[in-house]
């Protein structure tokens, strides 16, 4: 446990305590007034302990609960402070993996019950928009957002700090998981995101024209499934010709046919919502050409452009202790029965 | 005993799915094996219309679950690609989801064969490219009487 | 000594505070698994009860497992949580071991059935000589018949409870060869106090462990497991 508080003169701060353990990563974040960040520990980058008093290189696993305690001491302790410095504390309560999410969930409710700390809950969605406030201390809503990660590809209009409101979601696909299923067919391995963004740069992005979906139901819909398909319809038919592939070309092709389609998207809601401001958040956000095409986009356009640095557009406490900031300014508390909602919606409370 | 029905593209295989999920019963486990692209979503797509959710069936490749609960019964819809170790399952809840009042569709299945129910529908689905791009095989095997 | 401890590896979700050789607070419920929105309110209400000041508690007990792989995360992350906020120690308690405490006292075969699905049982075997309980067998994850054969080969008569009773009730009457009977709804279900009290053994015994190192202990072995021992044991590195 944590050692250190405070001094008086200090406390009229706010002091969140950020818990996220929804997928894949257990992680926790000391953040002051919702946007510095005083700690920020991502579990898979931490070495661990083993049973038998060696430390190993941690390796991405999902054993959140033997992690859990160890991210959040480490968190307090770079802070320099302790629990009784913290106003609140935020988890993620969804959605996600409901293993993952009980985790933090009981976890959080555990700590806060026996030091007294309030709780609040924050959608995991919602967290990724906040990243962005706290890379970027000027941003305030409204402003339009598109958040693309492994299992969420949303486009949404942040009115305010906790109102939200979807104009388009992903029909089949994640952005995300496009990009890692790609990136196994054409033998480039895990993870799909970087390793596409990093082999497209020798290749030609017009070498194959792969299909631009569009969802005409819903205007701001994705849906990325047939792209997918189309990728791999290339692939087995030059088998069968016997005539070889690029793989640079199939990975810049088909990047430019997720970012089109990203971008359209989001050029769209911009002149709809006749907005001043755009921001990125999700895993896919660190995509150095959706970030540019969207940045382009952006300045053809007049509109601040914000992103996320990219340690802040993977899953991270940082974001959900920031989220949790603006929560528990607008009076909102979670009580000991809050539960993991593994498909919460963006906007429920 | 191997059932066969020839699909001519994802709106046949939506149509068997979605007639499969009418007679469907509680407690069904369904194990869906098949190569990338081959349909094993849209599969999914067409029974959850068989049980009547209108939410938007979205791939849980991430985030291994999804659970859906506006029709007649739950669907439990699990992607089980990223799925290393079997051990991993114990973060998913899948005992519950398998040995529950609904149904449970498992995609790429065979990364936890063990975990399945003796009692468990199993439903491969292949392309077969000399037939064209479009057309896949589904080849359904009910297991544990 | 002052324990705080909690069980939530089955469908019960129980908690109790336990001082010296006094139970002075339990609260248990055998209704629907929403243990993740139940216990912590639970635990906080006979807190406050009690009035307990939560820094006087020794340690937080856990029924460590095995059982239901959500309701022991659920129970073992929250303890985590409170022990982590009171700089307070775990003490890991076997829940099948917790289940056999029920019946204190008794000198015939204790035998706890948790429902492990697939036929199969969380189970050990368990007496008492004087206060001590005495592990025969130690809790396992198994197919039914292999505790059946185990009971039968001890030939002593036994006492069967746990949430695997009712699922196992005809199996164990075609071929249980000793005489039997089931414990009744007072002591046959997961019980915080009986948490609390192994526990108070285990601390005094030094056996407690520091709140990040606490884990759930789920006992299944799988099939790849079994198999990825095997290579591990006869090949240098995978």
């Amino acid at each position: 446990m944590a050692v250190g508080t405070m001094k008086e003169t200090e406390k009229k701060d706010i002091l969140i305590l950020g818990i996220e353990s929804s997928c894949d990563e257990t992680a926790a974040s000391v953040v002051r007034n919702g946007r510095e960040v005083l700690s920020n520990v991502i579990s898979s980058q931490i070495a661990t302990h083993t049973v038998y008093g060696g430390v190993v290189p941690e390796i991405a696993s999902r054993k959140h609960i033997e992690k859990i305690n160890q991210v959040v001491r480490e968190a307090l302790k770079e802070a320099s402070i302790g629990l009784k410095d913290l106003s609140a504390i935020g988890v993620t309560y969804g959605p996600g993996l409901v293993g993952p999410l009980l985790v933090g969930v009981s976890f959080a409710k555990g700590l806060s019950f026996a030091s007294s700390v309030p709780l609040v809950g924050v959608h995991h969605i919602e967290g990724h928009i906040a990243a962005n406030y706290i890379e970027n201390k000027e941003l305030e809503p409204p402003f339009p957002c598109l958040i693309v990660s492994g299992g969420h590809t949303h486009l949404v209009n942040v009115k305010d700090y906790g109102d939200f409101e979807i104009l388009g979601r992903t029909m089949d696909d994640a952005a995300g998981e496009a990009f890692d299923k790609v990136a196994r067919a054409i033998g480039l391995g895990y993870p799909g995101g970087p390793k596409i963004d990093a082999a497209a740069k020798a290749g030609d992005p017009e070498a194959i024209r792969f299909p631009r979906a569009k969802v005409t139901e819903h205007e701001y819909d994705f849906s990325f499934s047939g792209l997918k398909s189309a990728v791999l319809n290339y692939l087995n038919s030059c088998e069968m010709k016997n005539e070889t592939w690029v793989q640079a070309d199939v990975a810049a092709s088909f990047q430019a046919a997720v970012v089109d389609v990203l971008v359209e998207n989001s050029e769209k809601a911009i002149l709809s919502l006749k907005a001043k401001r755009f921001a990125i958040a999700g895993g896919v956000a660190s995509n150095s050409a959706l970030r540019e095409a969207i940045e382009a986009k952006c300045r053809a356009h007049g509109v601040e452009f914000y992103r996320p640095s990219p340690v802040l557009c993977t899953d991270n406490g940082a974001m959900i202790a920031s989220a949790a900031y603006y929560e528990y300014r607008n009076g909102i508390r979670a009580g000991l029965d809050l539960n993991a909602v593994p498909n919460l919606k963006l906007g429920e409370r | 005993m191997e059932q066969i029905f020839e699909s001519g593209g994802d709106r046949d295989t939506f149509e068997y799915a979605r007639l499969m999920a009418e007679k469907a019963e509680p407690g069904t486990v369904i194990a869906l094996t098949g190569d990338l692209g081959t349909g094993k979503t849209v599969f999914t797509k067409g029974f959850a219309a068989g049980l009547g959710i209108t939410e938007p069936v979205s791939s849980p490749t991430f985030t291994i679950l999804q659970q859906y609960d506006g029709g007649r019964m739950p669907l439990y819809h699990f992607d089980v690609y990223r799925i290393g170790d079997v051990e991993e399952m114990e973060e998913t809840g899948y005992e519950d989801c398998f040995y529950g009042d609904g149904v449970t569709i498992v995609e790429w299945a065979g990364q936890i064969d063990e975990l399945l129910p003796e009692k468990t529908v199993r439903i491969r689905i292949e392309k077969d490219l000399e037939r064209g791009t479009d057309y896949r095989r589904i080849i359904r095997e009910d297991t544990g009487g | 000594m002052k324990i705080l401890a909690v069980d939530s590896s089955g469908l019960v979700a129980s908690c109790a505070i336990a001082e010296d050789g006094v139970l002075c607070a339990e609260y248990t419920v055998s209704h629907k698994k929403t243990h993740s929105q139940t216990l912590m309110p639970m635990i906080a209400e006979i807190c406050r009860m009690t009035e307990l000041q939560m820094d006087t508690i020794d340690a937080i007990a856990v029924a460590g497992g095995p059982g239901s792989f959500t309701g022991l995360r659920i129970g073992s992350a929250a303890v985590k949580g409170m022990a982590e906020a009171l700089g307070k120690p775990v003490v890991s308690v076997p829940t099948v071991d917790a289940l056999a405490m029920n019946l204190f006292g008794c000198h015939d075969l204790i035998v706890p059935l948790m429902d492990a699905r697939r036929n199969e049982t969380y189970s050990g075997i368990y007496t008492f000589e004087g206060e001590e309980l005495r592990v025969l067998k130690e809790q396992s994850a198994v197919p039914l018949e292999i505790m059946i054969a185990a009971v039968n080969e001890m030939d002593k008569p036994a006492v069967f409870l746990g949430d695997g009773v009712p699922v196992f009730k005809k199996q164990l009457s075609e071929q249980v060869k000793v005489p039997f009977i089931f414990a009744p709804a007072s002591c046959n279900r997961q019980r915080a106090a009986c948490v609390a009290v192994l526990a108070m053994k285990y601390f005094a015994g030094g056996k407690a462990e520091d709140a990040a190192e606490h884990a759930p202990e789920y006992l299944r072995v799988s099939q790849a497991e079994r198999e990825k021992q095997m290579k591990c044991s006869g090949t240098a590195g995978v």
